[in-house]
């Protein structure tokens, strides 16, 4: 019995009763706009201030009344993958919804910096230093700026138009990834359902950054190529069409490449766990057993066949982890040196825990400052609980009861695999090193998750149980999505990021009020175009998003913090450099001096508490500083490096 | 081509052909268009240069496709996008569209040369034909 027979012949029999109608699809669309209703509702009390509690649960109201409806279409409907399609373009409405005038994020300001380069330059590979690694993958700016130039849309609706494309396209590549494993429709519905509710889906991956993009391109790779598998197992393929599949493979995988250097190498790494578990060949094959019993030119075909499978399975692998390595190598080295220290630093952070290392580490303490409410605190601990028990259910399943399922086992095994390495990487966001390369890691192993209710109901036969025991399971299976999808962006997404709200000083997402905006237009207005502004970092967000400066940031070569924290005046050196880039301006903030940034550091990880007031009011003193704007809050300065020379050797030891 | 894709009929095949080239010469003439008019290119920018990538690579364009050749689109906007670059030439509507319309047309003509390169082998000899000829259920 194959897992597709078996699937879908219980699916038939399953919870749900069929329902074609477009009088239902009409009632779901309904529905769905109702959803929407709801959540813009949420969305405009949170500006206002009000309460969390007073429209969180609004907000959820909404989304998961919009989720059951998809469930319900999806599964039941003729239009199955258009609702899919349809359930990834709803959930861009909250992010877009706040971010419809200008980025919020911070990654996605840095992209926007790197995207208004492209389009004011007509060239690629333009520099941020936001994000400096960023000049060298340029994809996702390049194809927004394509449709910008070529449609008339404006930039940011470029943007926005991409990330709605690519949005909806991620669950209906989860689905056909399903389908080709093989899995019958409902389930390969409920696991682009469950991939619409990982802890990135809703805002991370819908803001404009490399990786959004680069997830499709990894899914679409990933998709090709197990449906590349299937087509060697389940048809009879010519040489031309393998080479066809695996030339497209190899277009997309290029893409991705250029695209985002992480996605690629999770791509690899699935594409790796998929070709030693996929199979290319049908159980019942007899290729292999009778090889030298066959004529001549059975032989001939049989061997000519296998080569074609062993081609199929491993060129994508090659492929894409040959692009990679070449773009490293001869465009960008300096990803190894980017990208090291995020394996690095968590290694080195479990080894101190468990006392092999030489440092001390410490576990960040769950929700420490978080305010949401209580039903979300409980979902966030009960969402990676429910994966760990699905899946030991999953892995247990599939060792004891092989018999029932060998046909489809190695097939199961990808799922459970990937899934164990998406639990493997809960622990290692709990170490502060740790927190921001495990969660990149998500859209790619969730995709394991994603498979282990098909998993399930192969190994434990759910479709042949009675009628009662199924409509149980289904109802199961339900809630155990909406506690997913709450939980799962409970503890993935801080609150500032998921909801609009008043000023809150040290927040990418609440930083900017009239009167920033304001700063940025005098910047737009006043100064050169690029200019280069020395700022802390909400400011540098606001700067960059609403005008054209440029901010640079605090590196080991740059260290700009040393003007706001430091007793003596800047040293020679740090002016030197910021003379030779070409840093003229100065802006400060002078609520630097009163608050402590929250959620974000003003400039480092580590950084003293607070910044000395009187170190942000010395500035208004020194004879090389010429103030060009002056509002309540901010003060931009215009930088005289001759005039410093001449002041510093008297000042040098000055200690304020 | 996918494990569900059945082969389309020969017309809606010349149909969807003629929408690509019609896809193309949008795309290559999107420069010289009112900005105002441009965003009727969006669809054609989107579609035309994967499904006809897909075309030339022997999958027919499907419904099922379509969610395949958006990417594709996409990798193609990036390709024209890096080869314009490397090449010197400035990024704009003009060398963006035409670019990206040539491609479209010569996917999409590459496409047919193949086909007919295929049907030229397969055609029967002057032994085979009258055989060919009387094989019933053909057609």
């Amino acid at each position: 019995m194959s897992v597709a027979t078996a699937s879908s012949e219980g699916g038939r029999r399953g919870g749900f009763r069929p329902s074609n109608g477009t009088v239902s699809d009409l009632v779901g669309i309904g529905l769905v706009v109702a959803g929407a209703a709801l959540v813009i509702w949420a969305l405009r009390k949170a500006t206002t201030g009000d309460s969390l509690r007073s429209y969180d649960p609004i907000f959820w109201a909404g989304m998961v009344l919009a989720y059951l409806t998809v469930i319900w279409r999806a599964m039941t409907g003729r239009f199955g993958v258009l609702w899919v399609g349809l359930l990834g373009l709803f959930t861009v409405l909250p992010k877009f919804w706040m971010s419809r005038i200008g980025p919020i994020y911070y990654d996605e300001t840095a992209h926007w910096a790197l995207l208004k380069g492209v389009v004011s330059h007509g060239r690629l590979f333009q520099a941020t230093p936001l994000l400096p690694i960023g000049q060298a993958y340029p994809g996702m700016e390049s194809v927004a700026a394509t449709i910008h130039w070529v449609s008339g849309l404006s930039a940011w609706h470029s943007a926005l138009l991409l990330i709605a494309v690519v949005h909806c396209l991620l669950p209906v590549q989860i689905y056909y990834i399903a389908r080709a494993l093989p899995i019958s429709h409902r389930w390969a519905v409920v696991a682009a359902i469950v991939y619409a509710a990982n802890p990135s889906f809703i805002y991370e991956d819908v803001m404009f950054a490399y990786e959004t993009f680069a997830i499709l391109l990894m899914l679409t790779i990933v998709r090709l190529y197990v449906e590349a598998l299937a087509d060697e197992r389940d048809r009879s393929r010519t040489w031309r069409q393998s080479i066809a599949a695996l030339l497209l493979i190899a277009v997309m995988s290029f893409g991705c490449v250029v695209t985002h250097h992480l996605t690629s190498l999770t791509g690899v790494v699935l594409l790796l766990v998929a070709a030693f578990t996929l199979r290319t060949r049908a159980p019942d094959s007899a290729e292999g057993v009778g090889l030298d019993e066959g004529p001549r030119s059975e032989q001939q075909t049989d061997s000519d066949a296998r080569w074609r499978r062993l081609t199929v399975r491993w060129v994508p692998v090659a492929t894409l982890a040959g692009f990679f390595g070449l773009w490293v190598a001869l465009v960008v080295p300096e990803t190894i040196p980017y990208l090291f220290p995020h394996v690095s630093r968590p290694f080195s952070g479990l080894l101190d825990l468990i006392g092999l290392g030489k440092g001390k580490s410490v576990f960040r303490t769950l929700f420490s400052r978080s305010t949401i409410p209580g039903y979300e605190h409980a979902l966030a601990l009960a969402a990676p609980c429910l994966v760990a028990v699905a899946l030991s259910f999953a892995a247990v399943g599939w060792f004891m009861r092989w018999r029932r399922t060998r046909q489809a086992r190695r097939d199961l095994l990808w799922a459970i695999i990937l899934a164990a390495g998406y639990l493997v990487s809960l622990p290692i966001t709990l170490l502060p090193e740790g927190a921001a390369g495990a969660h990149r890691t998500w859209a790619s192993t969730f995709v394991g998750v994603t498979l282990l209710p098909a998993t399930l109901a192969i190994v434990y036969a759910f479709e042949k149980r009675r009628l009662f025991v199924r409509r149980l399971t289904a109802v199961a299976g339900v809630l155990a999505v909406i506690a997913l999808l709450i939980g799962n962006v409970a503890a993935g997404t801080p609150v500032d990021y998921r909801y609009p709200g008043p000023y809150e000083f040290g927040s990418d997402t609440r930083s900017v009020t009239s009167e920033t905006l304001g700063l940025a237009r005098w910047v737009r207005n006043h100064l050169p175009d690029q200019a280069h502004v020395v700022t802390d970092r909400f400011t540098a967000i606001a700067l960059t998003d609403h005008s054209t400066a440029v901010t640079p940031l605090h590196v080991p070569g740059l260290p700009i913090g040393e003007i706001w924290y430091s007793p003596r005046p800047p040293t020679p050196t740090l002016l030197f450099t910021m003379q030779r880039h070409g840093d003229n301006y100065l802006a400060v903030d002078l609520r630097d001096g009163r608050y402590v940034p929250r959620l974000a550091e003003l400039f480092i990880p580590g950084e003293p508490a607070r910044v000395p007031r009187h170190n942000l009011t010395r500035l208004a003193h020194w004879p090389w500083l010429r103030l060009a704007y002056s509002s309540q809050h901010y003060r931009l300065y215009r930088i005289n490096f001759n005039r410093y020379l001449l002041w510093y050797p008297f000042h040098a030891n000055d200690v304020d | 081509m996918t494990s569900t894709e059945a082969q389309p009929r020969q017309t809606p095949r010349a149909r969807d052909s003629w929408l690509l080239i019609g896809g193309g010469v949008l795309l290559t003439v999107a420069g010289v268009l009112p900005h105002g008019a441009r965003i009727v290119v969006l669809p054609a920018l989107l579609l035309v240069p994967g499904y006809a990538l897909l075309l030339l690579l022997g999958r027919p364009p499907s419904w099922r496709g379509l969610s395949i050749a958006v990417p594709v689109s996409l990798v193609m906007a990036m390709c024209a996008s890096l080869l314009l670059d490397v090449l010197g030439i400035r990024l704009d509507a003009v060398s963006l569209g035409s670019t990206l319309g040539a491609g479209t047309l010569l996917f999409v003509a590459g496409a047919y040369a193949l086909e007919a390169s295929s049907a030229r082998r397969r055609a029967p000899t002057d032994e085979e034909a009258p055989q060919a000829v009387a094989s019933p259920g053909e057609g």
